[in-house]
């Protein structure tokens, strides 16, 4: 008769009972409860940084292409203005304010 | 959604603080007159600035003289005399520009007379006195 350990073993076998967590239920709870996360999570956090560096660059880009308050056409017209005597007089018959 | 709108909304806000901020660390003064416009416009030298100086005062007597003689002929009423005193002032308006952009380097006199000439009075293609 043949004897076969293979059966011996399997009948000896049990699994050992699972490890019990008294607080495990009660931390699962704790986070239902709190419901989804609200911070800035790390991805969002890279983005944000990009959109900063972004918004720094495009408004530094405009603030530089933007036209200054004066141009060389209006200092070069008010100059005219005050070496030319016919728009001079031109500006007093039109009601304009001598310089 | 809401997290795109933050984004949007921090983007708006960083770019319009950048855009101020830029625009009153790159503000200019302006200048206080021609000749402090001429100097920093056309890199003029003391010497230049200075004989564009004394052509300005110089300058100055002729060009209320002639003011002065435009508003008589006109309360006179007189369209001959307005049509001779444009002339002369025309013809002397200019001779002082040039006489100005004579004292500076080349390249800078040619941009001045670019800048200049063209708002004279006399350069349009209209009676600026008002006559026929």
């Amino acid at each position: 008769m043949n004897h076969d350990p293979l059966s011996d073993r399997l009948r000896e076998w049990a699994l050992p009972p699972p490890a019990f967590d008294p607080a495990f239920a009660a931390r699962v709870q704790t986070r239902l409860h709190a419901g989804p996360s609200t911070g800035w999570s790390g991805a969002f956090r890279l983005t944000a940084a990009a959109c900063v560096l972004l918004g720094v660059g495009m408004g530094v880009a405009g603030g530089l292409r933007a036209p200054a308050g004066h141009s060389n056409e209006q200092l070069a017209a008010a100059y005219a203005r005050s070496i030319d005597p016919l728009l001079m007089t031109a500006d007093a018959r039109g009601g304009h304010a001598h310089p | 959604m809401k997290r795109l709108l933050q984004l949007v909304v921090l983007i708006l806000a960083v770019g319009g603080v950048s855009f101020g901020v830029t625009r009153w660390l790159a503000r200019e003064q302006p200048p206080a007159d021609s000749l402090e416009w001429m100097t920093r416009e056309f890199s003029l030298s003391a010497d230049q600035r200075a004989a564009i100086a004394r052509l300005q005062a110089d300058y100055a007597v002729v060009y209320e003289a002639h003011c002065v003689a435009i508003m008589a002929a006109r309360d006179a009423g007189d369209p001959a005399e307005l049509k001779r005193l444009e002339t002369v002032c025309t013809t002397a308006t200019r001779a002082h520009l040039h006489a100005v952009a004579a004292c500076m380097d080349p390249a800078a006199a040619r941009r001045f007379l670019a800048l200049v000439e063209p708002k004279l009075a006399g350069h349009r293609h209209e009676a600026p006195l008002g006559l026929p």
